[in-house]
């Protein structure tokens, strides 16, 4: 009998517990509201900024600037809520808040290169803050600092700038010393950028076929190629039209001559065998990589195996550029946080002296002031390529990696190359579909025309983007 | 009439045990279905706001789709993946089902593998699809190691570049991920069987595939509905493994389902919410048809083999008594 | 009988065989748990335990990941959840099968007709509804939505329909037991190996929902094992790949612990069906 009273409590203090709990998420959990026009505040009376991040760079950044400046941390803390981009999670949860306002509006946001143009440029772009109104003399800072041009064409929306990148992306190809060695006889990077890449992607491919011939695979994938393409040319959408660009088309005949002619590995991007190749690894060694500088200090530095040393980086045969991080303020953030929003920005974007975010990121010692400041437990001495020109000159570039060259002397220029004018906000769908349909044509499950087709009619199923179908 | 009386007075109870029910619903549910509805005859796209214009042809939305090549690929899609899955799922797990419950059978230690056959389903969708996705990665990969080392292929399988193999990929998983929930289903329908039947069945000198035959399926068929209903409901709003594991669409569309071409033209680059809706709408209309069906037509049978059933364990109770 | 005792060998064999196709996935989540982002990177897979468990612990510790307050959101959402499912679910299938109500019959049709309603038809109006009246950041929109569970009043129904005796309700009338007692009291301890299989489908269900709570939680206080496990990932320049593996293997944890308690109920297995005693 007793049993049974004691189960009965049991369920009616669940559900009490309940109630209350339901309660207390209700009315909002954090510190009180109301300290002003649509802020938060913390416990210590600082305004809560509402950040949002796809990767932890910004994040520590910032947190490293308010170590940095104490005057601000007082003042201010940044609540950052970090959503990778995964299946579009990231813009999925960002939009509804955009839109939603409130106390819980996000006031600062970064947007990566896939997307980035639908908060400056596209759908969402009303709710973007000119720079102007955070820096003053803004066209004079960002040519002193000399901020690469497709970063600030990408950045701006109707001749205001509303974001701006601290990366430079661009990229080169990344290629092994030996294999370059035993099959052209030199290792040097200016005469394999004109082996490879002379007369663009023919070049590429006699290269290919010569090194095929002696063993090598040339890249790992079709997937590496596309890198290198899909931000060459046209955009995919001109005027609302669908628009494929001669070099896109070329893609798949590309693709189809690295499957028939044995060119490739066949793996894709971040699997066992990409990553296998990097250490030499696989079955089959591979010659080279498309990428940024990212990608060699953040990605190959931990693959590389036996290998370290044995790389080097030369200009591709295409310009172009993968990645990136553009940093936005909302166009109704409340008076009193613009000034640290505006300093937090203009430190990571546009401060060129020794003391600003880039030189530290350039020159790898970003991670290790993390480090130093308590904010990681962990640090390596990636160096990467960044947005103003004047960091880069005082960096020094040379790494181990790549056999001591100084791979800022390939990059930095492979910025010029780069443009945003090959972007649309739809890139990451459209370049899904193509890619699809490119390796049915390699594969030889379709004909050129039937893949094309194909591709054309995802494009007009999935979109509203108009299609002319021949 | 008497009882007739006092069932009327209890009547009240039944809309009130009801109410929490039909109140959640109605606050929760109710509204985001009718809102979804409703743009679906809108124009809404892009920037979702809280204003909705009707278009001047309201069913154009639905027209688009019906013309749409890609939309009608995934139902068949989907339908496709259903039944592969679903299939062996419900085989297995009625044949696994027998024999636990099978007391001349006697399995050792069923309990250990029925709890352990229930366990992929407790692991994220995306922990599996990272899984698979490396199990059959290609052209190395654990699955084209093993294969190879075998013999049973020459050179490696691009699992996810050929539309079958990817579909059967898919569907692998699911079953994989499911036949242990369908079993468990499946045991308690056993389970629900009068015992009766079994003893009058071992009196009558059945064996074992006999009793399987002529007693549990017949006696399991509601709980075969259910199952049914509820995989085919589910089955038709299959996400996650198709989403995760082969980027969204497979090889040439091969595994894109219905709920991932929702998904796509929702929350893509165009955010095209009136188009999903529609989508969603003719989806649930597929769908109702065809579980509705099912269900009624599943269910008159049920009910005269119940009282079959139930006659026949009657007249073998009584003989047992005299 | 040695024919027999050949089938018996093969029916384990074939039970051994698919256990361990459960178990793999498990092992490898633990194992990768303690290998480093390249090895991981460079074999994706592999028994092979190594030594880098505590390095990835420390991967795992640095921003937004929290492990304690993970645990605790998720424990309150799916707890939370499956409570009121399951409860609420019994007392409307118990309202179906118990009572004669005019509408009864077109009540349990518009659950089934629930039932049929595709997930992603309503999220879309589902999480624009929540920001607009001002629940995001709450747990509300993720636990109390289960009291509406078309699938579980289903199940439960046919449950009840198979094991509940009308006399007993009838008997407990004439103890002068009131209807809602007599649900608490007798109904419910009944229905405990059909609540407990329930129990566990929902909480595995809610427990590893990612995108509802992803939309709707924006502040790292609120955030589930999921999400942070997602976080992780976030990186996409360098991901680490060790401790997503761990935090992977962290969030199954509970899982298991839920799942070996609730178990017994699966191994004595409920009773369904249309057919009465």
């Amino acid at each position: 009998m007793s049993f049974k009273n004691k189960k009965s409590l049991f369920f009616l203090g669940l559900v009490s517990v309940f109630t209350l709990l339901l309660v207390a998420c209700g009315d909002g959990t954090g510190g009180g509201a109301g300290a002003g026009p649509g802020l938060r505040t913390d416990s210590e009376g600082r305004y809560i900024i509402n950040a949002r991040a796809f990767t932890n760079e910004i994040p520590h950044a910032v947190e490293l600037f308010m170590y940095l400046n104490p005057e601000y941390a007082e003042r201010y803390y940044f609540d950052f809520t970090v959503i990778s981009d995964q299946d579009n999670a990231y813009s999925i949860a960002l939009d509804p808040a955009l839109e939603a306002g409130g106390l819980d509006m996000p006031h600062f946001f970064t947007a990566e290169s896939a997307f980035v143009l639908r908060y400056t440029q596209g759908t969402m772009a009303a709710h973007a803050l000119p720079y102007s109104e955070l820096i003053p003399d803004l066209d004079a800072r960002i040519a002193e600092a000399g901020i690469a041009p497709f970063t600030v064409e990408i950045g701006t929306r109707n001749d205001e700038i509303v974001g701006l990148a601290f990366q430079s992306t661009g990229g080169a190809m990344i290629y092994r010393r030996s294999i370059a060695e035993s099959v052209f006889g030199t290792d040097d990077p200016d005469e394999i950028a004109s082996i490879t890449g002379e007369n663009g992607w023919d070049s590429f491919l006699d290269a290919a076929r010569e090194l095929e011939s002696a063993g090598y695979a040339a890249v790992v994938g079709a997937g590496d190629l596309w890198q290198a393409i899909r931000t060459t040319g046209s955009p995919w959408v001109v005027d609302g039209e669908l628009v494929i660009d001669p070099a896109r088309a070329e893609m798949m005949e590309l693709h189809r001559a690295l499957y028939e002619d044995n060119l490739m590995i066949d793996g894709g991007a971040w699997s066992d065998d990409w990553f296998a190749a990097m250490g030499g690894t696989g079955d089959r060694d591979v010659f080279s990589f498309f990428g940024p500088a990212w990608l060699i200090n953040h990605v190959m530095v931990n693959n590389v195996g036996d290998t370290y040393g044995d790389w080097a980086v030369a200009v591709p045969p295409a310009g172009f550029f993968w990645g990136g991080t553009w940093v936005m303020a909302n166009a109704n953030v409340p008076e009193e946080i613009r000034g640290v929003l505006g300093a937090v920005i203009e430190w990571i974007t546009l401060d060129a002296t020794t003391n600003g975010f880039q030189y530290k990121f350039a020159n790898g010692t970003f991670e290790r002031a993390l480090y130093d400041a308590g904010i990681t437990n962990d640090y390596s001495a990636a160096k990467d390529v960044v947005a103003s020109s004047v960091v880069m000159d005082l960096a020094d570039g040379t790494i181990p990696l790549l056999g001591g060259q100084d791979m800022f002397a390939v990059f930095a220029p492979a910025a010029s190359y780069a443009t945003g004018a090959a972007l649309t906000q739809y890139d990451v769908d459209i370049n899904n579909w193509f890619l699809d349909q490119s390796e049915q044509y390699a594969i030889g499950e379709k004909t050129f025309e039937e893949a094309m087709n194909d591709f054309k009619q995802m494009v007009a199923d999935n979109t509203t983007i108009i299609v002319n179908f021949d | 009439m008497k009882e007739k009386k006092s069932k009327n007075k209890y009547a009240k109870y039944g809309y009130l045990f009801s109410l929490p029910f039909m109140i959640t619903f109605l606050v929760f549910s109710l509204y985001p279905i009718i809102y979804t509805f409703m743009i679906s005859f809108s124009d809404l796209q892009g920037v979702a706001t809280g204003d909705i214009n009707m278009l001047s042809n309201p069913f154009q939305n639905y027209m688009d789709m019906f013309n749409n090549q890609t939309f009608r690929t995934s139902l068949q899609n989907t339908v496709v993946l259903w039944i592969s899955n679903f299939i062996p799922q419900i085989v297995l797990a009625t044949v696994l089902a027998a024999w636990f419950t099978n007391k001349q059978l006697n399995v050792k230690n069923s309990g250990f593998f029925k709890t352990l056959f229930y366990m992929p389903n407790i692991i994220t969708a995306a922990s599996i699809a990272i899984l698979f996705g490396a199990l059959f990665g290609a052209p190395t990969g654990p699955f084209n190691d093993l294969f190879m080392r075998f013999g049973f292929i020459d050179s490696p399988v691009h699992w996810f570049r050929n539309p079958t193999t990817a579909r059967a990929t898919v569907a692998f998983i699911q079953f994989w991920m499911w036949y242990g929930s369908t079993m468990i289903i499946m045991i308690a329908g056993i389970n629900g069987i009068n015992p009766a039947l079994f003893e009058a069945a071992a009196i009558d000198g059945a064996t074992g595939i006999q009793t399987f035959l002529k007693v549990t399926l017949p006696q399991l068929k509601p709980i075969v509905l259910f199952t049914l209903v509820t995989s085919f409901i589910g089955g038709m709003q299959m996400f996650d493994i198709p989403m995760l594991l082969v980027d969204r669409s497979g090889p040439d569309n091969a595994t894109l389902t219905a709920a991932v071409f929702v998904f796509n033209q929702a929350f893509g680059g165009a955010r095209l919410w009136n188009r999903a809706a529609a989508a969603s709408v003719i989806l649930f209309v597929v769908c109702g048809i065809i579980a509705g069906s099912l269900f009624f037509f599943f269910r008159d049978q049920d009910a005269i083999a119940v009282k079959k059933a139930k006659k026949k364990a009657m007249n073998a109770l009584k003989e047992g008594n005299a | 009988m040695k024919k027999f005792k050949i089938g018996k060998f093969f029916l384990y064999l074939f039970l051994i065989v698919l256990s361990l196709l459960s178990v793999l996935p498990f092992l490898i989540m633990f194992v990768n748990a303690t290998r480093s982002t390249p090895e991981i990177q460079q074999q994706a897979l592999s028994f092979i335990p190594s030594t880098y468990l505590v390095n990835n612990w420390r991967h795992l510790m640095v921003g937004a990941f929290n492990p304690f307050v993970g645990f605790q959101n998720s424990f309150i959402i799916s707890a939370g959840a499956t409570i009121l499912a399951v409860y609420f679910s019994s007392l409307t299938a118990y309202g179906i099968v118990a009572y004669d109500w005019k509408f009864k019959n077109a009540f349990f049709s518009l659950i089934m007709t629930i039932l049929m309603i595709p997930g992603t038809i309503a999220i879309i109006g589902f999480f624009q509804f929540m920001w607009q009246i001002g629940l995001n950041n709450s747990f509300i929109p993720l636990i109390v939505p289960a009291i509406a569970s078309p699938g579980v009043v289903f199940f439960m129904r046919q449950y009840l329909q198979a094991t509940l005796s009308l006399e007993m309700v009838e008997a407990a009338r004439i103890d002068g037991s009131g209807e809602f007692a007599t649900f608490n009291k007798i109904v419910l301890p009944i229905m405990k190996p059909a609540l407990a299989t329930q129990a566990i489908f929902i909480m595995v269900g809610t427990w590893n929902q990612l995108f509802l709570p992803l939309v709707l939680l924006s502040r790292q206080q609120l955030w589930t094992m999921p999400i942070m496990v997602a976080q992780l990932q976030g990186n996409i320049y360098r991901t680490e790949f060790g401790a997503v593996w761990l935090g992977l293997a962290l969030t199954v944890l509970p899982l298991f612990v839920v799942y070996a308690l609730l178990s017994k109920y699966i191994i004595a297995g409920v009773a369904l069906g249309g057919v009465k005693e």
